[in-house]
């Protein structure tokens, strides 16, 4: 059980990882701390069942402090937004090639080249996605600049 | 939004569980996160479980309203743990909602939607 309370402390670190900024800098320590009490208590008082009702209160916490987060960050929404570009274009080429390729054995020949066409323009969006995201990032992160460059900010167009 | 200013209006809303709770947890003295955690579950009488962001994303919204404060922990305290305490506008704001909740918990009874000492 011991091996499992570690194992479940681990985890819960490297989910921190993920939770918004403030909360891990200003209270990352004192969480993982209250957690681990947390399951030690529950392991203590009711075993397992007690183990897995605190995972599961922990991933409702995750579902609604860390997910927003990342969702919100480039890191995640472009590989995403890629990944479902390159399956839509995949599934499109697939459908046609179907229709037009009565037997399996066609399809696999024409298959490297039903890939080939997304495969290739998908490195471009995701550029494309890359420099807007970034660009966007570049303009709303005021939260850098110091209160001088913020007035000055606000006093241009921009 | 700062809470102490939302409520010294008349038509403020329900204080938020897990404020409700946390205030409520800190009458009795000043506490630790995970003391606070175990506090509520008791008052809640195991019917409102709070999650250590849950916890920690309160505990900031109610020292930037001032309505808890850090207190200095036992000396002899692990020093990684903060201890919070009531400030008076937090006593205030629990005691604002407590008084919410006993003139809701009246009107129930007047209009027979609740009976005291009644079981449910």
């Amino acid at each position: 059980m011991t091996g499992a309370l570690t194992w479940s402390l681990r985890m819960y670190e490297r989910l921190l990882s993920l939770y918004p900024e403030y909360l891990r800098r200003d209270y990352g320590a004192e969480m993982v701390l209250v957690f681990s009490e947390d399951l030690e208590s529950a392991r203590r008082e009711a075993g397992l069942p007690g183990v897995l009702r605190v995972w599961f209160r922990e991933l409702g916490e995750f579902v609604r402090f860390a997910i927003p987060v990342q969702t919100s960050s480039p890191a995640l929404v472009v590989p995403a937004l890629t990944f479902a570009v390159f399956a839509v274009m995949i599934s499109i080429e697939m459908g046609v090639a179907l229709r037009h390729l009565p037997t399996a054995a066609t399809l696999l020949q024409e298959l490297p080249a039903t890939v080939t066409i997304p495969l290739f323009s998908t490195p471009f969006i995701a550029f494309a996605v890359v420099r807007t995201s970034r660009s966007r990032t570049e303009l709303l992160d005021l939260s850098q600049l110091t209160e001088w460059e913020r007035a000055e900010c606000s006093k241009s167009a921009f | 939004m700062i809470y102490h200013q939302m409520i010294m209006s008349r038509s403020d809303p329900p204080l938020p569980p897990a404020t409700f709770f946390i205030l409520f947890a800190l009458t009795s003295g000043e506490k630790h996160g995970y003391a606070i955690m175990r506090e509520s579950r008791k008052l809640s009488d195991d019917s409102f479980q709070l999650g250590p962001a849950t916890l920690y994303t309160t505990i900031q919204r109610l020292l930037d309203s001032k309505w808890i404060e850090e207190a200095p922990g036992p000396e002899d305290g692990d020093p990684r743990r903060r201890y919070y305490r009531l400030t008076k506008q937090g006593r205030w704001a629990l005691d604002h909602e407590v008084r919410r909740m006993e003139a809701l918990v009246k009107k129930s009874i007047a209009l027979r939607l609740l009976s005291v000492g009644a079981k449910s």
